[in-house]
């Protein structure tokens, strides 16, 4: 009876059903990488040592101690600070890039996108060789310390950097140059043009800049570990109640505390993505500056002010670990590449190869094709926007609340998935996952761009989507694909945070290798183990580009037809 | 050459009962979470019939398009194509060929691979594809592109090659949504004739949505002419023009002046302080006329200046006079008649007998066979 009273659905075709089994596959998928390690990380939190369920009590003894406390104002304090540097330069060279005559635009690129390639403590480490107590440039520290908030604001703005110039760079390549000519038609100063046209612009811009770089760094483990000294934040916190203390409910309780302003920061960004939408119509006219001397050479000078620093920091790190004994004796050496320190060696870094190798070939192919679900073919109901929603939810969980939660549910003497736990799975799976959002809005982006006909008009003609998906969608979209394997591979292979608790003695990888030198005051050998990241993200970054000239080239022929 | 040189088979044997309709909608409802796209639509199609969806931005034409491809799904109502109930088939399951206005040929794929997208999996032999795809290309002319990109061919060319891919399966039915929107004038206009002479070639029933009238009319066997949601009017062409059925059809279909009625008696309506005599005006429906929302509508070139014998003489000044090439449209102001504004058509050979400056009196006479009383709600 009821069911007569339902309105009449669409019969599905085959196609319409194995999709639909596609999708509920990544629900299954969300459900164990991410909703259920999620839960298990929350109520463990509400437990006590023995499993009994205590409420909040956890909560109320985290806010009772006041050192756990005063990480929580120390961290928003170090990241807000850090946020509001790295927005304010990013913008300028932002600026300088798309709004200025200045030459060699390219390669300021190119440079600012240098700190991508490497774990986030490599600048913490190469800062401490510049300021710290042996530094070079320890004078013009005039005796404070590099060790604490310095030095983690510092780090954090060399390593959110590029992130944010990325998101800068989108926000004001976009703009409509009518509306430059009208407010010059006006005789509108200069600076109540950028004011009231530039500002507005990029508004958006500026806020999804300032959130993402907010989460990063709120979050981030592996510059305050290194250079935090005794001023404590979050991620160290957690790090020091699980290993240092191994008291995982009060693990899980500052994971949660940490989750939630990311949470906060991540819906509001979703907010403002969607208010921004229809800013720009295809009749906009693309903004083309015209030279003007003194601006053109302050952003010159700006920038390679900025570029000096990147290559300082980087080419500090490699010049540490190639000399004997900082700073007493620098003659040359390759010793502190050997890795004789217990538990860290050459391994651990063929380790990251593997790890990353996996998280690209598994992660690719997974994120895209779940894009496609998401965005092309015609299954109605809640499935679709609930796997897109569970795609982005990663962008909102630090690696480190993910990788706990991970322990307390893959660890968890019920879960048949046990079997995984210390393996170099656990870490792919976690990876994957812990870097699924970008790689999904990418590959949306990518298929919004795609005629939304296609499946319309292949399905008229009786062919099945995973034709049609094979045979045009995959080779339109290959630059992205391509693009989203790089992605996977070079964060694979820089991350800290969402693997420091998963791996074992045999599957320690090189990211956590540098951590554990650092710890043991083997600092060169750490910022060698931090420049092999570098340079195999380097090497992944090139092979990446010629691949993908050479594929192009080969199957885009219709791409060059015009 | 015939069809048969092109391997193409004519969409479908008519096996049924030649009177029954091709296509049938009836009751068809389409509601978004708030608002209504279709608001019960019924029409029938024939066999082989041309028809065109026309109708403002908005008013469901390209929604109603979908329903019948099954890319959407209507909330109630049915849809029956050659007997059979297809309203709740998915678009692989029915019987159609389909084109949009974005054209959407497969970039990567060549004009050639293009066209047999649809053939490979007809379980037809290699050498048969290629004779079939050829034989297509050549009924658009466009045999010497088979091996380019879509992006090597102008807008019009693609637009052919969209149209080809679709009729290569020999759907029974072929949906073609705005195809000639995104083209320029010249080439749309070549396309019309080329689309209809391809169509009437091939036998197939046809059904375009679009917004330009001048296409509907040119192009449709009959017209379905609808407004928010509503189905307005079906017919001819010139049913269409010649008879609207709502203010709406005589207002969005070519220009029209309308004339609001208040009085009726023996015959004679009163307009404002003018009675019009309405003996010989056709209505709408058959009952008489009565009621204050009656209005009469006129076409600008059915508007005639005055002679003696004309029994509708209205006095009016005129405002402005437009030049259109071959005729001038004059608007005058008609301050005895309760719409103020009036357009009338004048040829260019009778503008040179009257003095049209603004401000000049113009007696014009509105002969009662060509008033059309409707309804005004």
């Amino acid at each position: 009876m009821i069911a007569s009273l339902r309105a009449p659905r669409q019969a599905l075709d085959n196609d319409g059903r194995l999709m639909r089994l596609f999708l509920l596959g990544y629900v299954a998928f969300f459900l164990v990488t991410l909703v259920l390690p999620l839960y298990a990380l929350v109520s463990t939190g509400m437990t006590d040592g023995n499993g009994n369920f205590v409420g909040l009590a956890n909560f109320r003894t985290y806010f009772e101690t006041p050192s756990l406390v005063r990480s929580l104002t120390n961290s928003f304090q170090v990241t807000l600070i850090s946020t509001v540097i790295v927005t304010f330069l990013a913008f300028a060279y932002a600026y300088a890039l798309t709004r200025t005559c200045m030459p060699f635009k390219g390669a300021f690129k190119l440079i600012a996108l240098i700190p991508l390639l490497s774990p986030s403590l490599l600048a913490a480490i190469a800062l401490i060789y510049w300021f710290g107590n042996q530094g070079v440039l320890r004078d013009v520290m005039m005796g404070t310390s590099i060790y604490g908030p310095t030095g983690i604001i510092m780090a954090s703005v060399f390593w959110t950097f590029p992130h944010a110039l990325m998101l800068m760079i989108t926000a004001l390549s976009v703009s409509d140059a009518r509306l430059y000519e009208a407010a010059a038609v006006m005789k509108t100063s200069p600076l109540r043009t950028f004011l009231t046209v530039t500002l507005p612009g990029a508004r958006y811009g500026l806020i999804s800049a300032f959130i993402v770089v907010f989460i990063l760094i709120f979050t981030d483990f592996g510059v305050p570990k290194v250079i935090g000294g005794n001023y404590n934040v979050l991620a160290t916190d957690i790090y020091k109640e699980v290993v240092g203390q191994q008291n995982f409910q009060m693990g899980a309780v500052v994971s949660t505390v940490l989750l939630i302003p990311a949470v906060i920061a991540f819906a509001i960004d979703r907010r403002v993505q969607k208010s921004q939408r229809s800013a720009l119509n295809a009749r906009s006219v693309s903004y083309h500056p015209k030279p003007n001397r003194t601006i053109d050479t302050c952003a010159l000078v700006f920038c390679v002010l900025m570029s000096v620093i990147i290559f300082g920091i980087v080419g500090m790190a490699q010049f540490a670990s190639l000399v004997k004994f900082w700073p007493y004796n620098l003659d040359f050496t390759l010793k502190h590449y050997e890795f004789n320190s217990a538990g860290v060696g050459w391994f651990a870094f063929f380790n990251s190869l593997k790890l990353a190798f996996w998280t690209a070939m598994i992660g690719t192919p997974l994120i895209f094709f779940g894009a496609y679900l998401v965005e092309k073919p015609p299954v109605s109901g809640p499935l679709r926007p609930f796997v897109h929603l569970m795609a982005l939810i990663p962008l909102a969980v630090p690696g480190l609340v993910l990788g706990l939660s991970y322990i307390f549910f893959f660890n968890h003497p019920l879960n048949p998935l046990v079997v995984i736990y210390g393996t170099m799975g656990i870490m792919v799976l976690n990876t994957v996952t812990h870097f699924y959002s970008v790689s999904h809005l990418t590959a949306v982006t990518a298929l919004k761009q795609i005629d939304r006909e296609f499946e319309a008009v292949s399905a008229s003609l009786k062919r099945s989507v995973l034709h049609m998906f094979f045979r045009v969608t995959l080779p339109v979209s290959l630059p992205a694909v391509l693009d989203i394997w790089a992605y996977m591979f070079v964060n694979a292979m820089t991350t800290v945070s969402g693997v420091i608790f998963l791996y074992g003695a045999s599957t320690i990888l090189a990211s956590v290798g540098a951590i554990h030198l650092d710890e043991q005051g083997a600092s060169a050998s750490a910022a060698a183990m931090a420049m092999l990241i570098f340079y195999a993200s380097v090497v992944v970054r090139l092979l990446h580009a010629a691949i993908s000239r050479v594929l192009l080239k080969r199957t885009q022929a219709w791409r060059l037809a015009k | 050459m015939t069809i048969h040189d092109t391997k193409l088979t004519p969409a479908e044997t008519c096996t049924t009962d030649p009177r029954s309709p091709y296509l049938g909608v009836k009751n068809l409802t389409k509601k978004f979470d708030e608002s209504t796209a279709l608001d019960d639509v019924s029409f029938d199609i024939s066999k082989g019939e041309f028809i065109c969806f026309l109708g403002p931005s908005g008013c469901g034409k390209t929604t109603l398009l979908r329903c019948i491809a099954g890319l959407e799904t209507q909330t109630a109502g049915q849809i029956i194509q050659s007997e059979k109930d297809i309203s709740w088939l998915p678009p692989s399951a029915r019987d159609f060929g389909i084109v949009f206005q974005s054209y959407a040929l497969f970039p990567n794929l060549t004009v050639g691979d293009n066209v047999a997208y649809g053939l490979v999996n007809t379980g037809a032999k290699r050498r048969e594809i290629a004779e079939k795809v050829d034989g297509l290309l050549k009924l658009v002319n466009l045999s010497a592109h088979k091996s380019k990109y879509p992006a090597q061919l102008s807008g019009g060319e693609q637009q052919r090659i969209a149209l080809v891919r679709a009729l290569a399966t020999s759907p029974g039915l072929l949906l073609l949504d705005e195809p000639l929107s995104a083209l320029d004038a010249q080439v749309r206009e070549h396309l019309r004739r080329e689309v209809r002479a391809l169509q009437k070639r091939l036998d197939v029933t046809t059904i375009m949505v679009t917004h330009d009238q001048d296409e509907a009319l040119t192009m449709a066997d009959r017209i379905v002419v609808m407004n928010a949601g509503k189905l307005e009017q079906i017919g001819t062409p010139r049913e269409i023009y010649e008879e609207p059925a709502t203010p709406f059809v005589a207002r969005f279909i070519g220009e029209t002046n309308v004339i609001p009625l208040a009085e009726f008696e023996h015959g004679h309506a009163r307009s404002g302080r003018c009675w019009l005599d309405i003996s010989q005006a056709k209505s709408a429906d058959e009952t008489a006329p009565s009621g204050t929302d009656v209005i009469a509508v006129i076409r600008p070139e059915d508007v005639l200046i005055a002679q003696k014998d004309c029994l509708n003489t209205v006095q009016t000044d005129i405002l402005d006079v437009e030049f259109l090439g071959d005729h001038l449209t004059v608007h005058v102001h008609a301050p005895a008649l309760d719409s103020d504004r009036l357009s009338v058509r004048i040829s260019k050979q009778q503008a040179l007998t009257l003095d049209l400056s603004a401000g000049t009196r113009l007696p014009l006479c509105l002969p009662s066979q060509a008033l059309r009383l409707l309804n005004a709600t």
